[in-house]
């Protein structure tokens, strides 16, 4: 499978990923045929890309870093925890706790964690598929800093309600697909201190988690907001939020943006290291994903086609590749498989459109 | 088998396959290193021969086992004949051997872009259990082989020379000039990249232990095209090889390289950029002359400031006895230090605008957090990126250094 | 014809406009209309016209004026972009010849 947009998904293609909506719910299962209805629904409910089971790949697998159940019951706990926050400042801490506890214990039971998928999911239901790869995310890279499950604990919690201000904005400062006037982003950027403002209030809650929602927006050479803290004096969970954050906007198309790939999202957090992120989270965070995730269609400098089949953390740029096309552009049957990390004459040359 | 006992295998193959450019004995090695690596009890390399006559000959042939039936030579003709001239390839094939003996055969031809270079066979005793894991190494080898195999044929000209042929000839000079390998100087990460362009390009990278242990790195281009580029590139690095061999210093190397070739050189209008540079990896200083080369481009991670080292210089053959400038620079730890050769910045895409140093910039920013090996292959990648279908018109070749 | 080379004499001076690519498959054109200037003291080469010049043609130019120099001519070279002129330099050509040797470098593109 691959992930293909959804400007370039046709009818009677194979669904080989769910997709849920905002509270868990399945808006496609796997291995549902594609028909023009069901893709017309997808856009209006603003899903950008779908995992598509592709015959002349042929199967791959991609494994997620945590189990579908888990994901799914983050997703329905943290909705249930932002919907309710208006009306009962009181979250059900002890759920949010068993689930927090429960992405950790997999994350830990998984030796070499990589990221090879891309988190698929509707716009409209935008921020909490986002809250909980965040808090995949951060945790993954939590654990490559050396944190204890008690400090991956508070961690993996200030990054599921980063955002848990948005739900206290106007619907029409979200939601948007074009860039946001200076009056909008004034009131966007409150959502970091209203949500400190929530989080701080609750009981049993440490200061440190209600931290991640004030600062994680703030950079290291103190550009951010809404205190414009800079380097040591940033919350040291929010700093990791903060990449994993953008991370995941930008390799799931937020705000109208284009979806990055996930070595073009990569390059930009790197590029932007001591001036938004701090060095350290950074080159902790870039070992945590696949730079050219399983199912990536690639040219060779042979001039050979072939899709990703295999990551390696080591080799972060050399893949196992299963050549599909020769130098000619026929197709190569059976297809066989190379590894990149053991041709040093082979490289990448091309990351070839996601559509062909 | 581990994944280091696979690398291992195939580092070697690669490296024999350079050396059996000059020495055929090499392919013996090959067959022997194959027996010991795979466990097999029997290997044999067959090159495909296009002239009249035979339409195979054997490379090397070795045998691990003591008393393997006599037979077998013959059969492994038969089996590399069919491999060749029919493309035929058996995977795990129970052959009777003898009078009462079996054994396992993989026999595959080596193919390069579609066209049968040569055959390898592969002998195993009858009980050997083998995973998917080898045949996978197998296939990782074949790969290799025919690649290298491939580029003997034209160095040896065993496939009778024609004129055809020459430009593909002078590639394959060029090719075969890349460094065999990559030595390993403390402190730093190191890797060099080439995209041949469909042309013979006069583009040359080199990379040596110097006698003091310090880190030689000559970047060259030869300004011409074609069949002479391709020689004189050949005989600069020997120029240049020998030349920093005797002298320490890259100034005194450039003159003593340049007293060398300008006789022939002078008044023509064939000329050879040249770039000399050292590194010490106890100081981190890098010294450098240049003859009418391209500046290397340093980036510095720590700052994420860039500068072009600039050194002038004439080109070699340009004045005879030309005094060249040394020039050094300190370099601290995250520095990455690139060499290139226009074909770099000018690699042009489809609306024709040329990539440019700012790109080359963004791209050591973007990944200057990677190890050199990674940085390269990004580099690579975003050069095609640019290019996309069109085609390449220059030799793209570089060469990056990044203080650990 | 891929290079017109258009010949102005005036006295003992010639001027020589090169109009279109000089590479390898002109290079000798050029040389052999500089050999061709009989009775002329001082040339020129105005490059104003040239759209692409490879590295041939930059050894074609600067075996042109070796062999104009051999034969006693003044030689410059005028009307070059900034451009081509940074190649010629980081060549040395400037050094090789003299920077007096280059008139009326052009800003902007080549």
């Amino acid at each position: 499978m691959r992930a293909v947009p959804i400007d370039k998904v046709r009818a009677g293609m194979q669904v080989s990923r769910a997709v849920y909506g905002a509270s868990g719910e399945t808006l496609l299962a796997a291995g549902v045929t594609l028909t023009p209805r069901y893709i017309q629904r997808l856009q209006e409910l603003g899903v950008l890309a779908l995992y598509i089971h592709d015959e002349e790949v042929g199967d791959l697998e991609i494994n997620d870093v945590v189990s579908e159940k888990t994901r799914l019951q983050a997703l329905k706990i943290t909705k249930e925890a932002m919907d309710n926050i208006r009306l009962n400042p009181d979250l059900e801490l002890a759920k949010v706790n068993s689930v927090v506890n429960d992405i950790v214990e997999e994350l830990l039971s998984n030796k070499d964690i990589i990221v090879n998928l891309v988190d698929i999911r509707a716009m409209n239901d935008y921020t909490f598929g986002h809250s909980v790869n965040v808090a995949i995310l951060s945790l993954i890279t939590g654990i490559a800093m050396g944190y204890e499950r008690e400090k991956l604990c508070k961690l993996g919690t200030g990054a599921l309600f980063h955002d848990i201000g948005n739900t206290l904005l106007p619907e029409n400062v979200l939601n948007q697909d074009r860039p946001l006037t200076g009056e909008e982003e004034n009131l966007y950027q409150r959502h970091t201190v209203l949500g400190f403002e929530v989080l701080r209030k609750l009981e049993n809650f440490s200061l440190s988690v209600a931290h991640v929602a004030l600062q994680h927006h703030e950079r290291y050479d103190g550009t951010g907001y809404p205190r414009q803290l800079q380097k040591g004096a940033i919350n040291e969970f929010a700093r990791i939020v903060a990449v994993t954050d953008l991370y995941d906007k930008l390799t799931s198309g937020w705000g109208g943006q284009p979806r990055c790939l996930p070595f073009q999202a990569l390059e930009l957090i790197i590029a932007n290291r001591e001036k938004f992120f701090h060095p350290d989270v950074v080159e902790n965070f870039m070992n945590t994903v696949a730079v050219f995730p399983i199912g990536t269609l690639i040219m060779l400098n042979t001039q050979e086609k072939g899709v990703v089949v295999q990551t390696y953390k080591e080799y972060p740029t050399r893949p196992r590749v299963r050549v599909l096309a020769d130098s000619g552009g026929k197709r190569m049957v059976p297809p066989y498989e190379l590894d990149l990390a053991l041709n040093p004459n082979c490289c990448i040359v091309r990351i070839l459109d996601e559509g062909n | 088998m581990t994944r280091t006992e696979e690398t291992e295998i195939l580092y070697q193959v690669c490296s024999l396959l350079l050396q059996a450019q000059a020495d055929e004995q090499a392919f013996t090695e090959i067959t022997c290193r194959l027996c010991s690596g795979l466990g097999a009890s029997c290997c044999s390399l067959w090159l495909a021969r296009s002239g009249g006559g035979r339409s195979q000959e054997r490379l090397a042939i070795y045998q691990a086992v003591k008393d393997l039936p006599s037979e077998l030579v013959n059969l492994d003709f038969t089996v590399a004949k069919q491999a060749i001239e029919q493309g035929q390839s058996l995977v795990w094939q129970k052959l009777r051997v003898g009078e009462n003996q079996e054994m396992l055969l993989i026999a595959s031809p080596l193919l390069r872009q579609a066209q049968v270079v040569g055959a390898v066979c592969l002998w195993f005793a009858p009980d050997t259990h083998a995973g998917n894991v080898t045949l996978m190494l197998v296939h990782q080898i074949i790969r290799n082989l025919a690649q290298g195999i491939y580029n003997y044929t034209y160095h040896s000209g065993v496939n009778g020379r024609s004129l055809s042929k020459e430009l593909e000839m002078a590639a394959h000079i060029q090719t075969g000039l890349l460094p065999e390998k990559i030595p390993d100087i403390r402190g730093i990460s190191l890797a060099m990249r080439s995209l041949m362009a469909h042309e013979v390009g006069g583009d040359y990278l080199d990379l040596f232990q110097t006698p003091n242990k310090l880190l030689g790195i000559a970047v060259g281009d030869v300004m011409g095209k074609g069949i002479p580029a391709a020689l004189w590139m050949a005989m600069t690095r020997v120029a240049l090889r020998t030349a920093a061999r005797t002298f320490s210093q890259p100034d005194a190397v450039l003159e003593e390289v340049n007293r060398g070739l300008y006789p022939d050189l002078a008044g023509q209008s064939i000329f050879v950029t040249l770039q000399y540079a050292l590194y010490e990896p106890v100081k981190k200083i890098l010294f450098l002359a240049n003859a009418g080369h391209l500046p290397p481009l340093i980036y510095h991670g720590r700052t994420g400031q860039f500068e072009l080292l600039k050194v002038k210089g004439i080109y070699i053959g340009g004045l005879e006895n030309y005094k060249f400038k040394l020039a050094g620079v300190q370099l601290k730890e995250s520095d990455i230090v690139l060499f290139y050769s226009d074909g770099v910045t000018e690699a042009v895409n489809a609306e024709g605008q040329q990539f440019g140093l700012r790109k080359v910039v963004d791209v050591l920013e973007k990944n200057a957090l990677f190890s050199a090996a990674e940085i390269a292959d990004k580099l690579i990648i975003h050069l095609g990126q640019h290019i996309g279908d069109t085609r390449q018109r220059d030799d793209i070749s570089f060469l990056l250094f990044k203080v650990e | 014809m891929l290079l017109q080379i258009r010949t102005e004499i005036s006295e003992q001076r010639a001027v020589l406009f090169l109009e279109g690519v000089l590479d390898i498959s002109t290079v000798d054109f050029l040389l052999t209309g500089v050999s061709g200037l009989a009775g002329v003291k001082e040339v020129d080469l105005d490059l104003a016209g040239v759209t692409f010049i490879d590295s041939t043609g930059i050894g074609g130019i600067s075996k042109a004026v070796t062999k104009l120099r051999e034969r006693q001519i003044y030689v410059k070279i005028i009307n070059i972009s900034a451009d081509l002129f940074e190649i010629f330099d980081i060549l040395g050509l400037p050094e090789i010849f003299g920077t007096e040797m280059f008139e009326k470098i052009r800003a902007g593109n080549s």
